[in-house]
């Protein structure tokens, strides 16, 4: 993903903001997680793709 | 726009391959260089690579993670940018407005007893999926942006057609008769009072 889709992004359950850690980036990020503090849940960015579905 | 017929395009049996209503929304859709294009529910990644194309800047997200993954892959195949793609439930993880929002949903009625299917299945009547889209849409749109959807006949299209009476205008409505169902894509944009 690119830095510019936090510009985009939300948490999908408080719509509230989310922090972003990265773990490998190359041109964009590849690896990394999204974190809602709030809602304490954490939203993987894996092969460069951010899964924003509510994990259990 | 035009639809491409030279593309390569890899077809998976869990995602929605694309079909006479993916290509009768494409065919009724126009972007505009630079226009910020949200495409709900890719898929194969079709509609949006026509975006992409034609010179939209597209965010491409579907519920389904193997449908994001080959939206990534078919666009990269041939070539195209497509600037964001993500897993998500339609507009909960995306914030902001948008030039064009496009979603070619899910609208056959659930099977009673079967799993649900994403691909097709668009709630217990069918038109569940639609409604929730159509419920949350306008709010990501200014008051030129034009929103992109299609349904059909095999589900009811009653509160489909109330939903869009009460926030949007409709621009353009084509119809297409195919052997087994009737396809309407429409554009429509919201009213002014919203």
């Amino acid at each position: 993903m690119k830095r510019s889709l936090m510009e985009i992004l939300r948490c999908p359950k408080c719509k509230g903001e989310l922090e972003l850690n990265v773990i490998q980036e190359e041109d964009e990020i590849e690896e990394g997680t999204l974190e809602c503090g709030k809602c304490d849940i954490t939203y993987p960015i894996e092969e460069g793709i951010p899964n924003m579905i509510p994990q259990r | 726009m035009k639809i491409k017929t030279d593309l390569d395009i890899l077809e998976e049996d869990s995602v929605y391959t694309p079909d006479d209503d993916s290509y009768l929304l494409i065919s009724l859709m126009e972007i505009e260089a630079g226009e910020r294009v949200l495409e709900i529910g890719c898929g194969s990644g079709i509609i949006s690579i026509h975006c992409a194309l034609a010179g939209g800047v597209v965010t491409a997200v579907d519920i389904n993670e193997k449908a994001v993954k080959q939206t990534k892959y078919n666009a990269e195949k041939n070539g195209v940018v497509i600037h964001n793609i993500l897993v998500g439930d339609m507009f909960q993880p995306v914030k902001g407005i948008w030039d064009v929002i496009v979603f070619n949903p899910p609208y056959l009625p659930k099977i009673d007893g079967q799993k649900t299917d994403v691909r097709w299945d668009g709630g217990s009547k069918g038109d569940e999926t639609t409604v929730r889209f159509l419920e949350e849409a306008w709010k990501h749109m200014h008051t030129d942006s034009r929103l992109y959807f299609c349904c059909s006949d095999m589900a009811p299209m009653k509160q489909i057609d109330k939903i869009v009476e009460k926030y949007y205008s409709v621009q353009n409505r084509v119809e297409k008769n195919y052997d087994f169902e009737i396809l309407y894509a429409y554009e429509i944009v919201k009213r002014k009072n919203y």
